[in-house]
């Protein structure tokens, strides 16, 4: 194999996986560097402000925003995201927020278009079909909606999983619905929230996986949360987690 | 309010310019849809029949006679309302249903307010109504039907069973097709009516009944050598 | 918080206290959701048709004024009367005054949201005209008293027993859970009524203003029968529910009913060009159309504006899992589901304005809709809206400010970080907590919450060994 220069890469890692799952950060970085990237982290990174935006906090979102795209300003290469959803938030509402801001109207435009969800960097970028990785697990993969709907990400996911050595994997029952998450919603319309979420562990526990694989850390622990509460065992794991081959 | 200020309001708002796609100027194109006779009348066929119509062929005139008096035997009974003769795509129709001892009632509603009830309630007994097309449209297995003079509304309405004579020179593949070749149809008559299959419902836990205001069955009778 | 917000969550809570009507709504959007996608599959030309669509609707909206005064000279010139109707006061007077002014007692009525949405019912019942809706669901709707639950099916909550129950109770019939007896009793009701109605009314699903023609979409026929058997015909159009041409309304017909139900067609597209000329055999002597702005006109010129392409198709409805939840009369509008939770704010105001917040913002509406209205974006606007007028609670704009603040100094997000493991170490059971506080307890009624990791990302990077 010849030896190829490694290319820089800055990874966004997210709060909720900086705060609540670290290990999906460590994961992303693992691939990464295994597969000719050199990862940089720029710690001045926060949140991409979504949480403001979806509540209609457009002046706080638009901080944020400036702010994510100050940290990300000089550096150089694609911006690799480990979730669906901050990806859309930067790609699509990025440049939208910010298309009045004189200064910040180009470079959110520059930001959002070097910007990747973690499955679509790996597929759509690097090319890679198989990781090397290998997870020994009855699973089944629930869809994130943002980047099912907003990204497009069906192949991606799908073709990176079914690579993975001594992989099952169960389809989940409707597995387009959403699982109830959706931010703020999950408490500002808890018991909206929590009849989507007992649809949808149903539906998990339908497939007799002892494994859920998703995408999005903010719908992980909304569904690893409920599983719990349930008194179920069943883990759900981020899936950079199953393709860094742990378990 | 009247009607300058009404729209005046309408134009302000188009002013602010909010609308996404604002100054749209409309991508509809005709898809050209042609197919030879026999395929058009086979899918007319397949679709009417996939929402419950009931079609029949009759090669010629005589056929098709016989194929109405078939229909209107066993039923409850009688009396029919139809299109005006001259309107039909065969010949002494109301003539034929006669010396078979069929009662025709005449479908023409009086301008007066008692008599048109009276009219009404009287034409509500009819079991059957008869009726030409002016088209079909192949890709839904529907017909259409205007209401010029001596092609009322009420007989493709009323009766439980409504009988359409259709000719294949009628059948368009889609209607698009159809309406660019008759653009008229949609003014010419007070009303231009698509019929797809009997009447139905499934408002009650999502079952599907047929007939419930307009007929419950639908015959069409396809005229022509096939 | 406001009253009227409470009772949009009490309203919710005694949608999911009722397992069984949940059911019967989430298993009829379904069903409605799945027919849509198989017809959709079975149409190669779905995505090409649905781009006309959309730019039918936005050539008409942004020359809106042109076209309903091409529609009006049209509509006039056949003999049929328009009326302008600034709001639901004056379309019920105008109606009235008809009805009042050619002795109308008994109005046979198809189903028309409209109409709903102006309760013009109460309006001529008011004036002591019987009216009688001849649609079989909103039939049953006003026997039993109630209200409809979804725009296309306004029975999706309730079981064939219920339907049995209110004919057995309202009809004096014996009782029947059959819909194809139900659906018997039905007609023979109904067929005296529209023969004997003085008046018709209906909606417009669209006008078409090349020729002044108006299009009635139905699948059981009351639509043709209440314009063409009684002497009146009134139908009352949203401004905005406008196409071009015939060639326009052709499109949009293909859309529609596959949208709806999953068919290719309704059984009756049924077009109507002004009242009964010289020569023809039946139809209405009178047609009256009221052209409704009601709040539309502000609509089209916001940035809200958008939502106008509906074609009330109802496919977002049955692809909203929200909506799959809580079902139709939980939202507390005539308008529920993705498409009402926007419309219902702006056509009737602050009570309304808790609905663009139910929504988890999934896309499976933008998914379906056949014009392809951006509804997500849409509900953020609606959000956004409501932030710019103040309108919030004082513990999510004070929690926003503190986030914001926070997010924007990566000292303090440090810090926060640091403060959050503190009280996990202390707080966490077995690195989960089963309670959370104030505002955020709505998270732990349904679910745990986790600890935060004892070593963040960035506490990791630098010091990767304790990891």
């Amino acid at each position: 194999m010849t030896k190829t220069k490694k290319s820089i890469t800055q990874l966004l890692v997210t709060c909720m996986v900086d705060a609540i799952r670290p290990q999906v950060g460590t994961a992303v970085k693992t691939i990464l560097n295994k597969n000719g990237c050199e990862v940089e982290f720029p710690k001045q990174q926060t949140c991409c402000g979504q949480p403001a935006f979806n509540a209609g906090f457009l002046k706080q979102a638009r901080a944020m925003a400036r702010h994510t795209i100050d940290v990300f300003t000089n550096t150089s290469g694609p911006v690799v995201v480990p979730s669906g959803s901050c990806t859309d938030m930067i790609v699509h509402h990025y440049p939208e927020l910010l298309k009045s801001d004189p200064v910040y109207s180009s470079k959110a435009k520059k930001l959002s278009d070097r910007t990747y969800e973690f499955t679509q960097f790996l597929v759509d970028k690097l090319g890679l079909t198989n990781v090397g990785a290998k997870y020994n697990g009855n699973t089944t993969y629930h869809p994130c909606c943002h980047g099912l709907r907003n990204l497009n990400l069906v192949q991606q996911p799908s073709t990176l999983l079914d690579n993975v050595e001594d992989l099952e994997q169960v389809v989940l029952p409707c597995a387009e619905e959403c699982c109830g998450f959706g931010g703020l919603f999950s408490v500002r319309m808890s018991e909206i929230s929590g009849a989507m979420l007992d649809k949808k562990l149903s539906h998990v526990e339908e497939t007799g996986a002892n494994v859920l694989i998703a995408g999005d850390v903010g719908c992980i622990i909304h569904m690893q949360g409920g599983l719990r509460r349930r008194g179920s065992n069943i883990q759900v794991k981020h899936i950079a987690e199953i393709l860094n081959g742990c378990d | 309010m009247k009607r300058a200020h009404f729209l005046q309001k309408v134009s302000s708002a188009i002013g602010n310019r909010t609308l996404p796609d604002q100054d749209e100027t409309s991508t509809r194109q005709n898809t050209p849809a042609t197919a030879d006779l026999q395929t058009l009348i086979n899918k007319f066929i397949e679709e009417a029949n996939a929402v419950k119509a009931e079609t029949h062929l009759a090669s010629n005139d005589e056929v098709a006679l016989q194929t109405v008096i078939q229909l209107l035997n066993n039923q409850t009974n009688n009396k029919y309302m139809s299109w005006d003769d001259s309107c039909l795509p065969i010949k002494n129709l109301e003539q034929r249903l006669d010396s078979a001892n069929y009662l025709r009632y005449q479908s023409t509603v009086p301008r007066d307010t008692m008599e048109r009830t009276r009219t009404h309630i009287k034409l509500a007994e009819v079991s059957v109504g008869i009726t030409g097309c002016n088209a079909a449209l192949a890709d839904t297995g529907s017909i259409v039907l205007e209401s010029k003079p001596g092609q009322g509304r009420l007989s493709s309405l009323l009766p439980a069973i409504h009988i359409a004579l259709l000719t294949t020179d009628q059948i368009y593949p889609t209607m698009e097709s159809y309406i660019k070749a008759q653009p008229e149809a949609g003014y010419r008559s007070s009303n231009l009516i698509i019929v797809t299959g009997p009447s139905r419902t499934a408002d009650i836990t999502q079952t599907l009944t047929l007939g419930v205001h307009g007929p419950g069955t639908l015959h069409i009778i396809i005229v022509g050598n096939v | 918080m406001a009253a009227t917000e409470l009772s949009f969550y009490d309203r919710i809570s005694d949608a999911l206290a009722n397992p069984d009507g949940q059911l019967a709504i989430a298993a009829g959007a379904k069903a409605k959701y799945d027919n849509r996608a198989r017809a959709m599959s079975e149409f190669p030309s779905m995505e090409m048709t649905r781009d006309r669509a959309r730019s039918i609707r936005a050539h008409t909206l942004s020359q809106l004024d042109k076209f309903l005064a091409e529609f009006a000279d049209n509509v006039e010139a056949l003999g049929g009367h328009i009326f302008w109707a600034k709001n639901a006061q004056e379309c019920n007077q105008y109606i009235n005054e008809i009805a009042r002014a050619k002795d109308v007692q008994l109005v046979a009525k198809a189903k028309s949201m409209l109409t709903e949405e102006i309760s013009l019912n109460q309006s001529l019942e008011t004036s002591g005209i019987d009216v009688v809706e001849t649609d079989l669901g909103e039939f049953i709707v006003q026997l039993s008293g109630d209200k409809p639950s979804h725009i296309i099916a306004p029975i999706l909550h309730m079981t064939r027993e219920d339907v049995g129950n209110v004919f057995q109770e309202k009809l004096n019939v014996p009782f029947s859970d059959d819909p194809a007896t139900l659906n018997a009793i039905a007609r023979a009701h109904m067929r005296e009524i529209f023969l004997k109605a003085d008046m018709g009314i209906s909606g417009v699903n669209f006008g078409v203003s090349e020729s002044g023609a108006i299009c009635l979409v139905t699948n059981e026929g009351n639509g043709r029968l209440i314009s063409t058997a009684p002497r009146i015909h009134v139908a009352v159009m949203g401004m905005e529910r406008l196409v071009p041409t015939l060639a326009d309304l052709s499109i949009m017909l293909q859309l529609l009913a596959r949208s709806a139900t999953g068919q290719k067609l309704s059984v009756y597209s049924n077009i109507l060009c002004g009242p009964r000329r010289k020569n023809e055999s039946d139809g209405p002597e009178e047609l009256h159309i009221v052209i409704l702005d009601n709040g539309r006109s502000e609509i089209l010129g916001s940035a809200l504006s958008e939502i106008l392409y509906c074609i009330r198709c109802g496919a977002c409805l049955n692809a909203c899992p929200v909506f799959h939840s809580i079902g139709g009369h939980a939202y507390g509008s005539v308008y529920p589901g993705p498409v009402g939770s926007v419309l219902s704010p702006l056509l009737f105001g602050d009570p309304w304005n808790p609905l663009p917040h139910a929504s988890s913002l999934c896309g499976a509406c933008k998914e379906v809709c056949p014009v392809d209205i951006d509804l997500p974006g849409l509900l953020l606007k609606s959000r956004s809206q409501q932030i710019t007028k103040g309108k919030s609670p004082l513990w999510m704009q004070l929690s926003q400010w503190i986030y914001a603040i926070t997010s924007c100094n990566p000292i303090l997000f440090g810090l926060a970080l640091r403060s959050g493991q503190v009280v996990s170490r202390l707080l966490a059971y077995d690195g989960w907590f089963t309670t959370l506080p104030g505002p955020l307890q709505g998270w732990s009624t349904h679910r745990d919450f986790p600890a935060l990791a004892q070593k963040s990302f960035r506490q990791l990077w630098d010091k990767p060994s304790q990891g």
